[in-house]
């Protein structure tokens, strides 16, 4: 194949906009070149030639003197615009651009925009890539600043073509080491438990991270804790990412754009947790056309409606997804409670809802309004009434748990030059927990008055963040990208707070009290700068200097992390990356890392409790084999310290103040990560492996000495794969193995003075002893999940029967282990046996669903 | 008619399961353990006997008799700078107990002293120890109003004034008893009750509450415990603050020990561990032992009492 793409004709659309070209005779020959679908925007060279920076002077200033090669050219000119998805206007994130003249390229950044500026020719020639779909390659004159817009169509709509110039930015080229993206639709084609599709859940089958128990939505990267996450959904801070205890997570696929996860090697740009930051991104809503897609499932239905509010200018999209186990067992629960001699209901449900609506004011100006809420709720209500010749009595039990997320996020994009975009973010995010417990017990004699006790007891606890966010992307030529900006964030920490109501009318008692621990109010502020520079053919480096700080009320922290990654290429293909990071993370979640209990409680850094700190080194390769398989091999050393642990002893459910029941420690972890993804074709899917170790040292536990991390996994293994046969039926499997997680378990039993009788009449009780923390190997874990979809056109909509199995050849994985102690009446006396057992969570668990789309 | 055929294949799989495969309890092998012996020991300046308990420990699933733990015909012996010292009789009968007389002021300050026992169905367990130095107290008082307990209840404590040694780790145990006078009635000649004299005093190990200090741990043998990395040497007042008694006692007796490292880590953490019994979801405790091929404490403390009215 070569580098040339022979199309007879131009598409009318484009004939159309060849007006706006200023040099029409420029435009390339048809039958040599010809552009695919282009779309040319008005130019508007008055703004673009003189950039007005305005109050950006200064931040502009400081770059020129960190960046001299930023020096401006005049002979040059920059093509800007966005790259979007022809059929549906949807922004299309990391759409490589390659101008072949002169050999340079640029990526389109979280909102499809890229800006590239080179020498002025008559005739520049672009080709634009992305993932699934097909390769664009055109011609442009560069005689002065270009506004263009790219609209690409998906692979699959396309027809027989001759490809030209198939190329994307490989996962050679790029600086950035330690970052996958998972296609989102590749996520929504891994067979899930019950068939609920699931974001994190992919995320954990790849390489460097671990799931943490059976089942659970947990993501322990590299050897970090769960806390050490950074979820961002739109750019807004999820705190809490499990519905259901962990079996799910709150992400609904039908309304997700694009995924990535950064493990290592972080840009400049992010801050605030120690291991990973997980980037969501809503879809913006189709803006050409109405459409919507929908599934039910076993457990949950959704639906997402998506169309145009002005054609070309604005969109909305919206997406639910509601559980019924609540409502089909609704019946069950009544009759069940009527032969109790009560009435009331029981049942436990979540939801989430994704909303997000944008609109374009200008060329210049867009803007982002997206929503999200999520909630669990579990309920009981239940009355029982009686009557005893003429006198009554009623008994009300009303309880209730309920724990959600809701996350708000105004977005302006602002083009302030071709060569300068500026994002500016306004954001709202409230995680919340509340448990309540109550009765009511009312008795009426005859001729009195009724006597009445009220007990209740409230708890809540969560937190709450608005935060404003001003970034900028700079372009100044094709060798340097540049981004900058600041945000600040308010967080109020919500550590505990109990309301008792205790009323009694007999007694005339009336108790209203409430406990528990102040809210605690801080600010987190950041600045970053980092420069993505291609200082020659070979080498290529992301360097740039977080600066954050933290002020809780009596104290303020501060941190200058400096941020590193190279790549050197070699011939072959082979490049060879090293990334080197510090990162500081001034809140903490004390939760429990056995299963996915909604009391986790994020609470701040405060004169006692230190920010985490972090360091992470990284030395890899990586190749594009063949033509789509990208491999890559890693290796890290990471550490961290002022890590955050639960004292030894202490538990959850203790509610003295959690200063008291937390220890700060340090850890560290090492390993080797490889990775073969196939993102596109036929057969597509992954292949990773990690070797690992993961530990940690607090001075407080375990005699101070090192052990080994509960996720400590020396093996994770994972193969992810999808063959489609035919447009109408499709196969997907996973297989993963890992090494069983740690935990403590006593290896033999003693004798040990009572701690509870003095020295003076000694008594013992039977301890069992635990050399060190984390000493026993649960069984490995391994699985296998298949699923297969029939997908089928009807005439208004296409439908998909999708069939599975979760741990389809019942692998009895650990959840967790305990000590089982049976008494048993044998030949005339008790006999005592003792037996260490695993219980396990999901034998084989087949789904099925049924979806649509139009 | 394949759907049909589909379901009929996975019904039939089904059905072939064997009859645990639902289970989703299963038996799994407990962690390898090692046969050790077992010794627990305080020593003291003061003390005129040295006990030492000697057991054995179990696997976690194996059964144990009451009678399985003791460890008889072992050989206790107490090494002083490298030299033995002492040989402790084996124990009698069944029983797990090894003591021997001491000289007086056989655990002098500043001395190694080593614990070895062996029994040849066991390795040989050692631990070493340096007695900590003598300590001063200034003096020691009984304060009726120690403040309010967390359930309401009021509090007194004993507190004993120290002066720490600068420069030294120094670890801090206190206990108190309660004494209650035993009486012993006295009559005249004729029978007629007279009175009572006090022949004695009945020794009630008290019941430590919580400790006003943040830095003083609850320590096993109803013992607070404290590190003078606080208050390296500094003086301190090193209260024991229990439940106020009702009636109360005619006097407290105040032990405090400095102790050695080790046993102040045994302490604490045993516990710690105890404690956390019975919560749900509790964090693990490791105990501290410092016995090598073995499991248990050997630990030393110079100690010094106190009476208080």
């Amino acid at each position: 194949m070569g580098n040339q793409l022979s199309i007879p004709y131009l598409p009318l659309f484009v004939k159309k906009n060849l007006k706006y070209f200023p040099q029409p005779t420029t435009l390339p020959h048809s039958g040599v070149i010809a552009p695919v679908n282009i779309f040319l925007m008005t130019r508007t060279p008055t703004l673009f030639r003189q950039p007005r920076l305005g109050p950006l002077f200064f931040a502009g200033y400081f770059l020129f003197l960190c960046f001299p090669v930023l020096a401006q050219n005049p002979a040059r000119y920059t093509l800007s615009g966005y790259v979007s998805d022809a059929e549906s206007g949807e922004r299309l994130i990391g759409a490589t651009l390659f101008a072949q003249t002169g050999a340079q390229g640029t990526v389109t950044n979280t909102f499809g925009f890229y800006s590239l500026t080179l020498p002025a020719t008559d005739s520049l020639r672009v080709v634009v890539s992305y993932v699934g779909y097909q390769t664009e390659s055109f011609l442009v004159p560069l005689r002065e600043n270009q506004a263009l817009n790219i609209p690409l169509s998906a692979s699959a709509m396309l027809k027989e073509v001759e490809i030209v110039g198939e190329r994307y930015e490989r996962i050679e080229e790029r600086a950035q080491m330690s970052r996958i993206d998972v296609p989102i639709e590749q996520i929504k084609k891994v067979p899930a438990l019950l068939g609920e599709k699931d974001v994190l859940k992919a995320l954990q089958l790849l390489p460097g991270v671990s799931g943490g128990g059976e089942g659970q939505a947990g993501i322990y990267v590299r050897g970090g804790g769960p806390d050490q996450n950074l979820i961002l959904l739109d750019g807004v801070p999820v705190y809490n990412a499990s519905h259901l205890f962990g079996f799910f997570s709150v992400f609904n696929t039908d309304a997700i754009k694009d995924v990535s996860l950064t493990k290592g090697g972080f840009p400049a740009r992010y801050g605030g947790r120690l291991s990973s930051v997980i980037e969501i991104n809503l879809k913006e809503g189709n803006e050409k056309e109405f459409h919507g897609e929908g599934s039910i499932g076993l457990v949950a239905s959704r639906l997402t409606l998506e169309g145009p509010i002005q054609k070309g200018k604005s969109s909305f999209i919206v997406s639910g997804r509601r559980t019924y186990i609540d409502v089909l067992a609704r019946p069950l629960i009544k009759k069940a409670f009527e032969s109790d001699g009560g009435t009331g209901k029981t049942g436990y449900y979540f939801y989430d809802v994704n909303a997000k609506v944008n609109h374009r004011f200008s060329d210049k100006d867009r803007v982002y309004l997206s929503f999200y809420t999520g909630r669990d709720k579990f309920y009981l209500d239940l009355t029982e009434r009686n009557d005893f010749g003429g006198n009554t009595s009623e008994y009300t039990v009303n309880s209730g748990l309920g724990w959600g997320n809701v996350t708000t996020a105004l977005r302006w994009n602002h083009l302030l030059s071709p060569k300068l975009f500026a994002n500016t973010t306004l954001t709202y995010s409230r995680y919340n927990f509340n448990t309540s417990a109550g009765s009511t017990d009312r008795t009426t004699f005859i001729n009195e008055s009724p006597q009445e006790s009220i007990f209740s007891l409230n708890y809540f606890s969560g937190i709450d963040d608005v935060a404003a966010k001003l970034d900028f992307d700079y372009s100044p030529n094709p060798n340097h990208l540049i981004k900058f900006g600041a945000n600040a964030i308010y967080h109020t920490f919500h550590p505990g707070e109990f309301t008792t109501r205790i009323r009694d009318s007999q007694d005339s008692l009336d108790i209203n009290t409430k406990l528990g621990q102040p809210d605690v109010n801080a600010t987190e502020f950041a600045a970053y700068v980092e420069d993505d520079w291609k200082a020659t053919n070979r080498l290529r480096l992301n360097y740039g200097l977080h600066f954050s700080g933290f002020s809780p009320e009596e104290k303020t922290y501060v941190s200058l992390q400096p941020r590193f990654n190279a790549r050197y290429l070699f011939d072959g293909g082979w490049a060879l990356k090293s990334a080197f990071s510090t990162m500081r993370q001034y809140i903490h979640l004390l939760t429990n890392e056995s299963i996915g209990l909604p009391t986790d409680l994020w609470l701040p850094t405060t004169a006692r409790i230190k920010p985490q700190d972090s360091w992470q080194v990284a030395l890899g390769l990586a190749k594009t084999l063949g033509k789509n398989y990208e491999f890559s091999v890693e290796t890290y050393y990471k550490e961290m310290s002022n890590v955050i642990a639960f004292r030894e002893g202490a538990s959850l459910f203790q509610f003295s103040d959690w200063q008291g029941r937390v220890t700060q420690g340090d850890g560290r972890g090492y390993g080797a990560e490889f990775f073969v993804q196939k993102k596109t074709g036929k057969f597509s899917g992954w292949v990773g492996y990690t070797l690992s170790w993961a530990y940690r040292k607090f001075p407080e536990l375990n005699l101070g000495r090192e052990y080994p991390y509960k996720y400590d996994r020396r093996h994770d293994f994972e193969i992810v794969g999808t063959y489609k046969f035919n447009p109408r039926v499709q196969l997907s499997a996973t297989w993963v193995y890992a090494t069983g997680s740690a935990t403590t378990i006593g290896t033999s039993k003693y004798q040990q003075p009572d701690p509870g009788s003095g020295r003076q009449y000694y008594s013992f009780y039977t301890t069992t002893d635990t050399p060190i923390r984390n000493n026993f190997r649960q069984p490995g874990y391994h699985r296998f999940d298949i699923g297969v979809d029939f997908t089928k056109q009807k005439r208004r909509y296409e439908r998909t029967w999708s069939f599975g199995a979760y741990n389809a050849y019942n692998r009895k994985n650990p959840f967790f282990i305990f000590l089982s102690e049976k008494s048993e009446y044998k030949d005339g006396q008790y006999v005592q046996t003792t037996s260490l057992k695993q219980a396990s969570l999901f034998p084989v668990i087949p789904y099925f669903a049924w979806s649509f789309k139009f | 008619m394949y759907k049909l055929l589909f379901l009929f294949i996975i019904a039939c799989g089904l059905t072939s399961c064997s009859e645990d495969f639902f289970d989703q309890t299963i038996d799994i092998d407990p962690p390898a353990y090692d046969k050790q012996l077992v010794a627990h020991a305080l020593a003291s300046n003061l003390d005129s006997v040295f006990t030492l308990p000697l057991t054995r420990n179990f696997g976690i699933l194996e059964q144990t008799p009451d009678s399985g733990w003791a460890v008889n015909n072992a050989l206790v012996q107490i090494y002083e700078d490298g030299q033995l010292k002492l040989v402790a009789p084996p124990a009698l009968n069944g029983g797990q107990w090894y003591s021997v007389p001491l000289p007086p002021g056989f655990f002098q300050s500043g001395k190694s002293y080593e614990l070895r026992a062996s029994h040849p169905d066991f390795t040989t367990i050692s631990a070493r120890q340096i007695m900590p130095s003598p300590f001063q107290i200034d003096s020691a008082a009984y304060r009726e109003n120690a403040g309010i307990s967390g359930d309401g209840t009021k509090l007194s404590a004993v507190d004993v004034y120290l002066k720490d040694q600068a420069g030294v780790k120094n670890f801090y145990v206190i206990t108190v008893d309660g004494l209650s006078p035993e009486l012993t009635p006295y009559f005249d000649q004729l029978g007629n009750f007279l009175g009572y004299d006090t022949t004695g005093f009945y020794f009630n190990s008290i019941y430590p509450e919580t400790a006003e200090d943040p830095n003083v741990r609850l320590a096993a043998g109803r013992a607070f415990a404290v590190s003078d990395q606080f208050f390296d040497g500094q003086a301190y007042k090193l209260s024991f603050r229990t439940y106020y008694q009702y009636g109360g006692y005619s006097q407290y007796r105040a032990h405090v020990w400095s102790v050695t490292e080790d046993y102040f880590l045994y302490v604490v953490s045993a516990q710690r561990k105890y404690d956390a019994g019975d919560l749900p979801l509790t964090e693990p405790v490791t105990v501290h032992h410092n016995v090598e091929q073995g499991l248990g404490i050997f630990g030393l403390g110079w100690e010094e009492v106190r009476d208080v009215q």
